[in-house]
């Protein structure tokens, strides 16, 4: 939060425009991305460790199947014999056991075992290779997006039974912690920003963000800690091994290492590409989700004001588009993927090459061939993982760069520290609120407000006039600070705001927006959202002072009525009404209303302003209104034309001076009267 | 039921003859419901069939040179460059060499093994460039079909979610409807998979079985019989399976509408202090998916744990039970048959084919069991598509339904009956309109005037009584060419985030530069438009913040007047203007609408004034109707309305 004190209003947009990204962006923001997984280090040790421990299973594997094979099948009498290479440690007291036993006995026995290793660690077969691992892959389908659900519930397990499900278990808890972490991060960052910043910005992108984007950090977790540790395990055992036994022909070695630097080398220039790919997929897809929420959230105007096909065209297109952004992605992966193919079968050849004349010339047994390319085919594995992980980080870097690039953008200060703040938690105004000389430009640098002087006192209404654009709405949304001037002073009670003073200015003002905003609640709980705390009976009070009272008791479930989507359910009128009672149960000092009335018919009107007359005693309430009615009644008027305040006063000096606001009042009067 | 039967159901679904959701129940769904659900993918993949056939072709003869090419390959490394045999008949023609002197030969000489070493590079080298280069394309095409199969129920789900009343609407949460058309949607692109998985696993399952059933039938009927406990726990844990699946694709769905609401209603969260409020409700929400998930996913793993536990059981005794034949060095069953291959009596070779074949067959089972595992949370995803589709809108074309002509004369509401669930809103509304007029609804906040226009406009389905255009029924017409017909402007300005431009635009994609021009002309959107630095150009955010909300109501007001329809509807058209501009735009459009039909719903009665008949809404009927006149002539509920408006407006004036 340090970095978010001065709200100068940067576009947050421009700081992530699409261009490609760089390599040592690249880098950063996997070295960022890993600073998200140190409080797991304890955590993801013990995976590591789990998955390492999972090649000592499948290196026991094959030896009690060879108890079979010879004691069994061969009617061999002491296979430890026969055994061209030497019997591990843990292989001898097996063979111990097994020794008095009769056939039979043995096959019992052994097949004991075999169950005991099913269930222990889902591996069992004479061979080795009939082994389960934990699998939880879901189907998903063909886009970036439906491909984050199985990234957001990533566990990863080599082998299967009892220690399978134990390691899958303690991944996927690394996993949801450390993804949860991250959207919940993201989405207190997003509460934090200011409202302009949602100008360019829509819903879906949001949602995308959040729920698709979020995910990328388990791969690149994965990768960097568990997949190259147990890789490097892997290789030291493999080559040890390899030493060991067949010490005359490094160039097998040497051949599967250089798969590490041949593909690293290989699908670099594709990393770039898939950098690039990957982010206009996310784009696209966030496009798609944006048009979703659009038709769905305004099905109104979708119905009623378009014509069907465009808006369903309209949207196939956009689907269609993520979906071929995502073929981009598919494409890069699959010419990558034929780059390391060719790579590993050039180095197939090469060690084909330099082995076969070992064979020929009777230098190695027949026996030899396939333990050597099992050991070649072991090194190359771990080769390509590691010659891979570069470019195979590369998408969800793409993810994760959409992640910080919301991290990173300028938020208010709610939280700002308490040194610097001029107004403690307890504060609570009691004079008034004034501002200075105020300017306000939009973030694109337009000019909204200019050199605005304004006053209101407790025990005040005070009414914002003038024509449809003239800023009466910004000039009101600075008050509560949802917007900040980008110069000029703000007093609360004679001292001046600072920055940090966001929680404290928000904690006075009670804002009634001319578009209302209805959450998906019942009646009670959107209006107990202007205070938590609020007893039945003031819920109630607010309600009837806001002329809603009838409607609700008239519903079959009252209060409790749930409201749905955004409300749908309520004309306009009573959505404001309910968003006034909700203003109105915060019972804070200060009292806005964007055009309290515009939906309301004039009997309706005249009682809640006679109630709001009431309601100014100990507060400041401030109209936004072009209903003279509504003017009038207040004890000071300001009225507004293209960004200034052009005049000021009282109803009656106002009129007496003949100016703007006289004419106002004429044309308004002369016509309805 | 038959199969023809069930197919058609299957593609068909269940109507529902109205707008709420069948509950999807996890623990009342058969083997056939799910079988269903796939057969049911049938109309969006046809479109893809012949794509589909060609891949599989493809891939089929891309593994075909794979394995083909493999096996001429290990033929000339192991026979011929370790054991030093003559070559194969098939390896030598393909490399071009003379069978003379490699084929019929006891054995091949230093320098030939040497040669050969090339014709395996040779042929290995064919081999990677046709097989690999097939099979890493055919994954780009397969990519490319399976998407073109989830556009297609995209499509047609979005288009569903259009046609849907506004009464469903209301009722069901944005985020929801996101998911299902993004996640829910895309499970249909399994069904390649699931064709493809059936097939080979039958296939590798059969063969294996003949095989073991070649050395000893007992053996093969064991291997049969594994069958009947996989069975049984699919059957055991599918349920299961799919209530996990549906709770978490339930929570991931409401997380979704957790972060699409929050940002929806970020200034009323802002100014109330709500944001920890919120943040909370997102952990939890966030906190509640993940476990979801999780509990999903551990009865997959638990599921996966026990088919293979219960697949390997019988593989080990087949094998142990295979072992203990060579030990007391017995017949096989097809004693004389299997001699050619070396196997008339059981011994190491013998051990080995029964063992790997019945692996083979039971790894095809349990890939199937495992298939069906992961195939629930298919039938789940694509359920919950289908509770969709299966809905049948309120609003819906009779049979007959033909396209409405232009309004020449008059529109008539008679005994209209309506009421939203709890709560009655019109008992009997009856009035008439005419063509040329325009005609004000007015009524105190909440009688239901928005909800009138919104019958006309087929968006609700009026439950009683009748309206008719020059004298027809309405529900005689299709719901789409009256909406056509009609232009509403909207009382909540809804924007979309493209520009100023296209926003007008949207209500008619194909009307010029010019024409949009003039319809941002009637409704005075020019007067502002010139001070914005992009012009019409200008780029709209989300919900449009950057005008202010008269700015915002004019260009809704030029949305509706560029659709050019007989009927024009005005929502509270000048709530947000100041007089000025309320009396400017009145007066154009009026000038524009002269042989059109004008709804106007306002409070305002500077603006009533404008209309040539008044319906004064109240209590669920029409109070009065007439011209401003004939309502003011004798004591009416309109008249104590413009009362009140002038008592409140003359003290102003005078005050």
């Amino acid at each position: 939060m340090a970095e978010a004190a001065i709200p100068q209003q940067a576009p947050a947009r421009a700081a992530e425009a699409p261009e490609t990204i760089t390599s040592g962006e690249a880098l950063r923001i996997i070295g960022r991305a890993m600073r998200y997984t140190f409080v797991f280090r304890f955590d993801l040790a013990v995976k590591a460790a789990a998955q390492m421990t999972s090649i000592f299973w499948i290196l026991v594997l094959p030896w009690p199947a060879k108890v079979v094979i010879d004691y069994i099948v061969l009617r061999d009498s002491d296979p430890s014999a026969t055994v061209e290479s030497i019997p591990p440690f843990f292989f001898k007291p097996l063979l111990a056991m097994v020794e008095p036993l009769s056939a039979y006995e043995t096959v019992f026995f052994m097949g004991a075992l075999f169950l005991l290793m099913v269930v222990l660690a889902g591996a069992y077969g004479t061979d080795g290779a009939q082994r389960s691992s934990t699998e939880t892959e879901l189907a998903q389908g063909q886009d970036t997006a439906t491909k984050s659900e199985n990234d957001a519930n990533n566990m990863h397990s080599l082998v299967g039974g009892l220690f399978g499900l134990f390691e899958a278990l303690w991944h996927i808890r690394i996993t949801h912690r450390l993804n949860h972490r991250l959207r919940s991060e993201l989405f207190g960052r997003f509460n934090a920003h200011r409202v302009t910043d949602f100008n360019d910005r829509s819903i879906g992108d949001v949602v995308y963000r959040g729920m698709y984007d979020t995910p990328s950090i388990s791969n690149i977790i994965f990768n960097l800690w568990v997949g190259p540790a147990t890789s490097a395990v892997n290789l030291a055992t493999t080559i040890l091994m390899m030493f060991l036994v067949f010490r005359n022909i490094p160039v097998v070695v040497w051949c599967a290492l250089a798969v590490a630097p041949l593909s690293f080398a290989g699908v670099l220039y594709f990393a770039r590409l898939m950098r690039r790919q990957g982010t206009l997929a996310r784009e696209a897809g966030s496009v798609t989700t944006a048009t979703i929420e659009e038709e769905m959230a305004n099905v109104m105007a979708v119905q009623g004001v378009g014509s069907g096909k465009e808006d369903h065209a309209r949207f196939a297109a956009a689907s269609a588009d993520s979906f071929k952004r995502f073929r981009g992605v598919v494409l890069v992966n699959v010419l990558s993927g034929f780059t390391t193919t060719v790579i590993g079968v050039c180095m197939i050849f090469l060690v084909f090459y330099f082995l076969a004349p070992e064979f020929i010339e009777g230098r190695l047994a027949p026996g030899d061939w396939w333990v050597i390319w099992g050991y070649f085919g072991a090194i190359a594995a771990s080769s390509v993982y590691l010659g891979r992980l570069w470019f195979s980080l590369q998408e969800n870097v793409t993810g994760m760069r959409r992640v910080f690039a919301i991290l990173d953008a300028p938020v208010e200060a709610l939280e700002g520290d308490r040194e610097r703040q001029e107004f403690d938690d307890a504060f609570a105004l009691t004079e008034g609120v004034r501002l200075e000389g105020v300017d306000y430009d939009y973030p694109d640098g337009t000019r909204a407000l200019t050199g605005i002087d304004f006053e209101g006192r407790i025990g005040q209404m005070v009414a914002l006039a003038g024509p449809t654009g003239a800023g009466k709405s910004t000039l009101a949304y600075l008050i509560p600070a949802l917007l900040t001037p980008t110069s000029g002073r703000y007093y609360l009670d004679g001292r001046q705001l600072t920055p940090f003073d966001l929680a404290a200015v928000r904690r006075q003002v009670a804002f009634v927006f001319q578009e209302t905003s209805i959450f998906n609640d019942t009646i009670e709980g959107n209006i107990r959202m202007g205070r938590r705390g609020a007893t039945d009976e003031e819920v109630r009070e607010a309600a009837r002072i806001a002329g809603v009272a009838d409607f609700i008791d008239g519903l079959d479930e009252g209060y409790d009525t749930h409201l749905g989507r955004a409300g749908a359910k309520l004309s306009v009128g009573q959505k404001q009404r309910i968003a006034i009672a909700r203003a109105l149960v915060s019972n804070k000092p200060i009292l806005i209303l964007d055009e309290p009335t515009a939906a309301l018919d004039p009997q309706t009107e005249n009682r809640l302003m006679a109630n709001l007359r009431e309601a100014r005693e100990g507060r400041l309430v401030i109209v936004i209104a072009h209903r003279l009615s509504t003017i009038r009644s207040a004890d000071r008027i300001y009225f507004l034309d293209d960004g200034e305040v052009v005049e000021s006063g009282t109803h009656a000096e106002l009129v007496s001076a003949g100016g703007t606001y006289a004419t106002f009042v004429e044309l308004q009067s002369g016509r309805t009267a | 039921m038959g199969l023809r039967a069930f197919i058609r159901r299957s593609v068909e679904g269940i109507r529902v003859e109205s707008e709420r959701l069948r509950e999807i129940d996890p623990s009342r769904i058969h083997f056939l419901d799910v079988v269903g659900v796939l057969v049911r993918i049938w109309p969006y993949l046809k479109p893809m069939f012949g794509h589909s056939l060609t891949y599989i072709g493809l891939a089929i003869f891309a593994t075909g040179i794979g394995v083909f090419f493999a096996a001429v390959n290990f033929g000339l490394m192991y026979n011929n460059i370790i054991l030093n045999e003559p070559m194969a008949p098939l390896a030598a023609s393909l490399l071009f060499l003379d069978p003379a002197e490699w084929v019929e030969v006891e054995s091949l000489t230093k320098a030939q093994q040497y040669q050969v070493i090339f014709g395996v590079l040779i042929l290995a080298t064919v081999s990677t460039s046709l097989g690999e280069l097939i099979g890493h394309a055919i994954h780009y095409y397969r990519v490319w079909i399976l998407q073109g199969i989830n556009q297609n129920l995209r499509l047609h789900l979005m288009g569903q979610f259009q046609s849907l009343s506004l009464k469903f609407h209301a009722d069901s949460r944005t985020g929801d409807s996101i998911y299902r058309v993004f996640q829910d949607s895309a499970m249909v692109t399994q069904i390649l998979q699931v064709i493809m998985d059936t097939f080979m696993a039958g296939v590798r399952f059969f063969m294996g079985l003949a095989v073991v059933t070649a050395f000893s039938p007992m053996l093969g009927l064991v291997l049969l019989c594994s069958w009947f406990p996989l069975l049984w726990l699919g059957k055991r844990m599918s349920a299961p399976l799919r209530a996990g699946f549906k709770m978490a694709r339930e929570r991931n769905a409401a997380l979704t509408s957790t972060i699409q609401e929050s940002i929806e209603g970020i200034r009323t969260i802002k100014v109330n202090g709500l944001e920890g409020e919120r943040q909370r409700m997102f952990d939890v929400d966030s906190v509640g998916a993940f476990a979801a998930a999780h509990d999903a996913r551990v009865r997959l793993m638990l599921f996966g744990f026990f088919v293979f536990l219960f697949g390997v059981a019988p593989l080990a005794f087949i094998e142990l039970r295979a072992a203990l034949f060579a030990y007391d060095g017995a017949e096989t069953f097809l004693r004389d048959f299997l001699l050619a291959f070396g196997f008339g009596l059981w011994n190491l070779g013998g051990q080995d084919q029964a063992r790997s074949n019945a692996k083979q067959s039971m790894a095809a089972t349990d890939g199937l069991v495992k298939l069906w595992g992961r195939l629930q949370d298919v039938a789940i995803g694509l359920g919950r598509v289908y509770q969709i589709l299966d809905l049948t809108p309120d609003v819906h074309n009779r049979p007959d339904a033909r396209a409405l002509p232009p309004v020449q004369d008059s529109i008539r509401f008679d005994e209209v009956r309506f009421s939203y669930p709890g709560r009655e809103v019109f008992t009997d509304v009856t009035f008439e309109a005419k063509v040329g007029e325009v005609t004000a609804i007015l009524g105190p906040t909440g009688t239901g005037k928005t909800t009138l226009m919104l019958l006309l406009l087929r968006m609700l389905e009026f439950h009683g009584g009748r309206i008719t255009l020059d004298g027809e029924d309405i529900r005689d017409f299709t719901f789409e060419s009256v909406r056509n017909n009609i232009a509403l402007a909207t009382q909540e300005n809804i924007l979309f985030s493209k520009s100023l431009l296209e926003n007008i635009r949207y209500a008619r994609p194909d009307a010029s530069d010019e024409e949009v021009r003039a319809a941002a002309r009637v409704a005075c959107v020019d007067e502002y438009v010139d001070r914005l630095a992009d012009g019409y150009d200008t780029f709209l955010g989300e919900r449009a913040s950057k005008l202010s909300t008269g700015q915002r109501q004019r260009l809704v007001i030029a949305r509706a007047v560029l659709k050019d329809t007989p009927i024009l509807i005005l929502d509270e058209p000048t709530a947000s203007l100041d007089a000025v501009h309320e009396l400017r735009i009145m007066n154009r459009i009026k000038e524009w609408a002269e042989q059109r039909t004008v709804f106007l719903i306002t409070h305002r009665l500077s603006t009533v004034r404008q209309a040539d008949r008044i319906v004064f809404l109240g209590d669920g009927v029409v109070a009065d109707t007439g011209s401003h006149d004939e309502l003011m002539a004798r004591p009416t509920a309109y008249r104590d309305f413009v009362n009140a408006e002038i008592e409140s407006v003359g003290t102003a004036a005078g005050g």
